[in-house]
């Protein structure tokens, strides 16, 4: 069926918009009278408690690049599989300890990626049951620290989040021999890839490309969570680049592109999801992989992505323990 | 005889502070969630969708002005259950961005009660529902908590987190009683801005009648003041001013009443948009404004355009 562009009008009235912290009167409104209120947050930090102790920090090439959650005493950790970037994984655990990850493997379905680190002592997550979190329920998104990074409550039951196809992220025009990059979006695959403007993208995975439609094709096929080698002229040079796709939401255009990133980044891979239950938390996509909690203190999943400015969405918990347990049988079997 | 601690008064707003209490807060959203979502409606009209809310049992329906658009217009209305049924848009004040709709098939429908928007409270707990990213089969309309930021004459102002779609959707107060209407978004996350339900109330003899009315709805030119307008007998009314704008700078407070422009008279909001129009970001411009009655004078320095989206 199709969906009808959502009406979206440039502002009539506003004569103007900047960063308003809202007011009255002239006086800021206090933090206090927000969904941010400390007050809040400090009322679940019974509830994160435990949860927080098995959420550990991931980093890559030197910045944290994701949160993940430990599903395993001796040393097995979830995370957001299309963060994980740079030659080495580095997981912060809450004692403190730094240690090396190996990736054990990565369900591109579902976009987690299973780590091991040399550890037998670690807190291992408290999953909620397949029936908690009924739409309206509170979340909270934990961190290390004792109270929630943000909170807010389950907007959508669990459902599918359909792709429209592989997401590089540029605005293309047709050259001699290949599609020329105009611009490189902002947080995209193709920046992540070193994609620069000015660049010629000639082939995909060694097929030429030689037209938009091609170009199109190629990306569709592939789908998201797909890692792609572009061939590259740059000047006099020509280079060879690897680019993990994002999802396209379905329907999306860059006025719903525009607004969805009102309100802070999103993360790149944000679509194609078999089953997550969308909630309204505010969240950066570095604190993605990390669990959110019920009001109970038990895990109803993990944040798989910031995908909009109104929703963020969670793997359910019985999906990542599903998916934990065939990565851990593929993982033998080759192993 | 019921004594009420002094909290309960403001139990609406109150921050939960423990488990216990978050508890109740949860129970209560749950507890008004499925009439919410029965009220809330998708709205296709020529050239776009919207959202809109149920609110009485012969099916009308509040909306957006930006989505009902003209009067008398074919609309299809898509209720939360997924039947589509044939409708009607009637008036719209525009500069306020308020529309009605009717829905032509036999009731009664679900619906949800209008509350009082003037009655909220700074921190009040609020319940959004809509159709962010427009109508899908496999999602029922999506909620979203947020609280009351802001209230003036003709905008409620919350974090409740809205998107394009969802223009025309309800905004409820823990009760279930439809306190306002989705309207615009800013750049922050914060900045989500509702029609106050009182006044389609005080408009709804004009919308029952299919009138299209308020100040006309142009994009504004030239450079940025910073404040919502609207019409007033006087001259032009300042609904909201924005922070740290040139208005803010100047001194402009929410209720001045703008009467002259640069030297120029300011019979109407548009006079006052048109002048903008022609100035620069950068000048400095003198304003003539009534406050509580009394003239003052305030001077502001034009800044340059920044966008402000319609969800």
């Amino acid at each position: 069926m199709k969906n009808l562009t959502p009406i979206a009008f440039v502002i009539a009235l506003v004569l103007g918009a900047t960063p308003a912290l809202p007011h009255r009167g002239g006086a800021t409104v206090p933090v206090e009278q927000t969904r941010s209120s400390p007050t809040l947050l400090n009322a679940f930090a019974p509830a994160v408690q435990p949860a927080s102790r098995s959420t550990v920090r991931i980093r890559g090439d030197g910045h944290d690049i994701a949160l993940g959650t430990v599903v395993r005493r001796d040393g097995l950790i979830v995370t957001k599989a299309s963060e994980l970037t740079g030659p080495e994984i580095r997981v912060v655990l809450h004692d403190g300890r730094h240690l090396v990850a190996h990736v054990v493997g990565v369900s591109r379905e579902h976009d987690l990626a299973l780590l091991r680190v040399g550890a037998t002592d670690l807190a291992a997550i408290a999953w909620a049951d397949e029936g908690d979190g009924a739409v309206g329920s509170w979340v909270a998104s934990c961190g290390m620290g004792p109270t929630p990074l943000a909170v807010g409550v389950v907007s959508v039951a669990r459902r599918a989040i359909p792709s429209g196809g592989g997401l590089l992220g540029v605005y293309l025009e047709q050259v001699e021999g290949g599609l020329r990059i105009v611009s490189v979006a902002d947080g995209s695959s193709a920046e992540r890839a070193g994609l620069l403007a000015e660049d010629v993208i000639v082939a995909i995975d060694d097929e030429p490309i030689t037209t938009r439609e091609l170009f199109t094709r190629g990306l569709r096929q592939r789908g998201a969570g797909a890692q792609v080698g572009l061939t590259i002229r740059r000047g006099h040079e020509q280079l060879s680049l690897t680019a993990l796709l994002a999802a396209r939401a379905i329907g999306s255009n860059p006025r719903s592109d525009f607004q969805n990133r009102l309100g802070g980044p999103l993360s790149i891979r944000n679509a194609g999801f078999p089953s997550v239950i969308q909630h309204d938390t505010v969240l950066r996509p570095s604190d993605c992989g990390g669990p959110v909690v019920t009001v109970e203190g038990k895990a109803l999943g993990i944040n798989i992505a910031r995908a909009g400015r109104t929703e963020t969405y969670a793997l359910p918990a019985d999906v990542v323990i599903q998916v934990v347990e065939q990565l851990l049988d593929e993982a033998q079997r080759e192993g | 005889m019921l004594l009420l601690a002094p909290g309960l008064l403001h139990a609406q707003s109150r921050t939960p502070s423990s488990l216990t209490e978050l508890k109740e807060m949860q129970t209560r959203v749950q507890a008004m969630l499925p009439a919410a979502q029965a009220a809330t409606v998708a709205l296709r009209v020529v050239g776009g969708s919207g959202s809109g809310v149920i609110v009485s049992p012969d099916g009308y329906v509040l909306t957006a002005g930006h989505v009902s658009g003209e009067p008398d217009r074919p609309v299809t209305i898509i209720l939360s259950d997924g039947r589509k049924l044939p409708g009607r848009t009637l008036g719209r004040n525009i500069g306020l961005d308020s529309g009605l709709v009717k829905i032509d098939a036999e009731g009664p429908f679900d619906f949800a009660p209008m509350g009082d928007s003037g009655d909220l409270e700074p921190g009040q707990w609020l319940v959004a529902t809509g159709h962010p990213g427009g109508w899908r089969e496999d999602r029922p309309p999506v909620v979203r908590l947020g609280r009351m930021l802001r209230n003036t004459s003709s905008i409620v102002e919350t974090d409740n987190a809205l998107v394009g779609g969802d223009s025309g959707g309800p905004l409820f107060d823990l009760r279930g009683r439809v306190v306002g209407i989705h309207s615009r978004i800013g750049p922050d996350i914060i900045h989500n801005l509702h029609v106050p339900v009182d006044r389609y109330r005080q408009d709804w003899p004009r919308l029952l009648a299919g009138e299209s009315f308020g100040a006309r709805a142009r994009p504004p030119r030239g450079p940025m003041l910073g404040i919502l307008v609207e019409d007033d007998p006087r001259g032009a009314r300042v609904a909201a001013v924005l922070e740290n704008t040139p208005a803010d700078r100047a001194g402009v407070r929410d209720g001045d009443v703008i009467i002259r422009y640069a030297n120029r008279a300011i019979p109407d909001s548009q006079a006052l948009l048109d002048a903008l129009a022609e100035s620069r970001a950068g000048d400095v411009v003198v304003i003539d404004l009534l406050r509580d009655g009394r003239p003052v004078t305030v001077r502001a320095t034009l800044a340059a355009r920044q966008r402000m989206e319609r969800p």
